[in-house]
């Protein structure tokens, strides 16, 4: 017994150093960060969409469900609310327009470049990543849809956060709020520049505004587009406390994300400016007046 | 009629334990999140004790790939953290086998707790923020829950008769 027991940890041991050694090489290149791993990450997670998907069932059902018990009486209400909210947008949309293009026209007076509308994918969320610590989700939209690395997520209400891996089915979205957010914003009013970083379950912090910068509760945060990662003027949140004590160098500023982050179920990936020629010539057209 | 002789059911609890790690509830408050059991660890140390000739290190090293980008985590953690548990239960087979779900339950307790200081060690080196809380709440969450896992699986492991069952686990009441 004793050496029938022995003979099997002679072999267990090793292995067990071998596989700690496997998974120390492969942290190691994760905390390198030089993306060995990126196309072994993908096929594995392709493999782990269904598990996802199930996870996530009771919130697809959801929408099913309450469709199907739905009175006809409560869907035609309803319709008729879509149709009121569909009304009020396309006239504030139409006014929109209007002020686009009249901002177009005064681009082009300086001699910029029209800028074109932007090309978005409809997205709905399918994992929420479980460790408390970090503020991600999964998407059911990925590489065979157009979604690439950096590219910016959006809802109805504001900027969501950024894309950060994709798969060909899925994409993991990096949150606004994760404490390894960060993102270029303009104070609307007082026009401002900032960058506005992530905190996690705890308060979001502008990063070191001066202590003479012109912000006051209440103003509203746009991205700025600098650093070219996330397309200009969306809103991404409110200032919610300021505290400038003159005797320190940098105010400190709270802000809160305007996107419904715990909320929001759809969300919008905005693949770029839009690249088709009709919609380029239409712009044009609509910079000359 | 029993796939794998058996094997199936292995693999179904893993997939299980998967939809378990990335389920949630939408109106849960905060702090529950510290609570969430480390339903992998469960699951493949039950395995580990119930079935050795089964699961061994390599194969849990090999799950743990699938949970990590599950969890989007870095590759590797969960394999050597799987991997230890069921070294642990091979290393300690003949006793643990004879062991009443209680005393497994204290097994996995301290089992457990040294996955999780490891675990939360590599992803602190690898900057996410470090939590005693996890730690804690992971360990005492998994071993509450070890014993219903295991009843659970013996039921299931004695319905579809999955060979390779060792010690008083396999044997019928």
């Amino acid at each position: 017994m004793e050496t029938l027991f022995g003979a099997r940890q002679a072999r267990v041991r090793p292995l067990l150093l071998g596989l700690t050694l496997a998974s120390c090489v492969l942290l190691g290149i994760e905390k390198a960060g030089v993306g060995w791993l990126v196309p072994v990450r993908s096929v594995l997670a392709t493999t782990v969409v269904p598990v996802q998907y199930v996870a996530e069932t009771p919130y697809l059902m959801m929408n099913y469900l309450v469709e199907f018990f739905s009175t006809r009486d409560r869907l035609m209400r309803r319709n008729a609310d879509l149709e009121r909210d569909l009304l009020l947008h396309k006239a504030e949309t139409a006014r929109t327009d209007a002020i686009l293009a009249e901002n177009d026209r005064l681009r082009e007076l300086l001699n910029s470049r029209a800028r074109l509308p932007d090309d978005v994918i409809i997205a709905e969320l399918i994992e929420v990543i479980p460790d408390p610590s970090r503020q991600e989700i999964v998407v059911d939209k990925g590489g065979a849809h157009g979604v690439a690395v950096g590219q910016a997520v959006i809802d109805s209400t504001g900027v969501f956060g950024q894309v950060v891996e994709t798969t060909p089915l899925t994409s993991r979205v990096l949150l606004v709020t994760d404490p390894s957010h960060a993102i270029p914003v303009q104070v609307m009013r007082s026009q401002v520049f900032a960058i506005a970083s992530g905190g996690g379950k705890g308060p979001h912090l502008l990063d070191n505004p001066p202590v003479t910068t012109d912000i006051v509760v209440g103003d509203d945060l746009v991205s700025s587009g600098l650093g070219r990662r996330f397309p200009r003027d969306y809103p991404v949140g409110v200032v919610t406390r300021v505290v400038k004590d003159p005797a320190q160098q940098y105010a400190q500023v709270v802000w809160e994300p305007s996107a419904a982050l715990a909320r929001s179920r759809t969300v919008l990936v905005v693949l770029g400016e839009r690249q088709d020629e009709e919609q380029q010539a239409l712009a044009v057209a609509e910079a000359e007046g | 009629m029993n796939p794998f002789r058996g094997g199936w059911l292995i693999l179904v609890s893993l997939v299980c334990a998967m939809v378990l790690v990335v389920g949630r509830v939408d109106a849960a408050p905060d702090w529950l999140a510290w609570l969430r059991p480390d339903w992998a660890v469960a699951v493949m140390f039950y395995w580990g004790v119930a079935a050795p000739s089964r699961v061994g290190p390599m194969s849990a090293w090999v799950v743990g790939l699938f949970f990590d980008v599950l969890v989007a985590g870095p590759l590797g953690l969960t394999g050597i953290c799987l991997a230890f548990a069921t070294y642990i239960a091979k290393r300690f087979e003949e006793r643990l086998s004879l062991y009443t779900v209680w005393q497994q339950m204290a097994v996995v307790l301290v089992v457990t707790a040294i996955i999780q200081v490891i675990e939360r060690t590599a992803l602190f080196m690898l900057d996410t923020e470090w939590s005693t809380w996890a730690v804690l709440g992971t360990t005492l969450t998994t071993a509450l829950v070890y014993p219903v896992v295991a009843l659970l699986l013996t039921v299931a492991a004695r319905r579809v008769q999955v060979e390779g069952m060792s010690g008083q686990l396999g044997r019928a009441p």
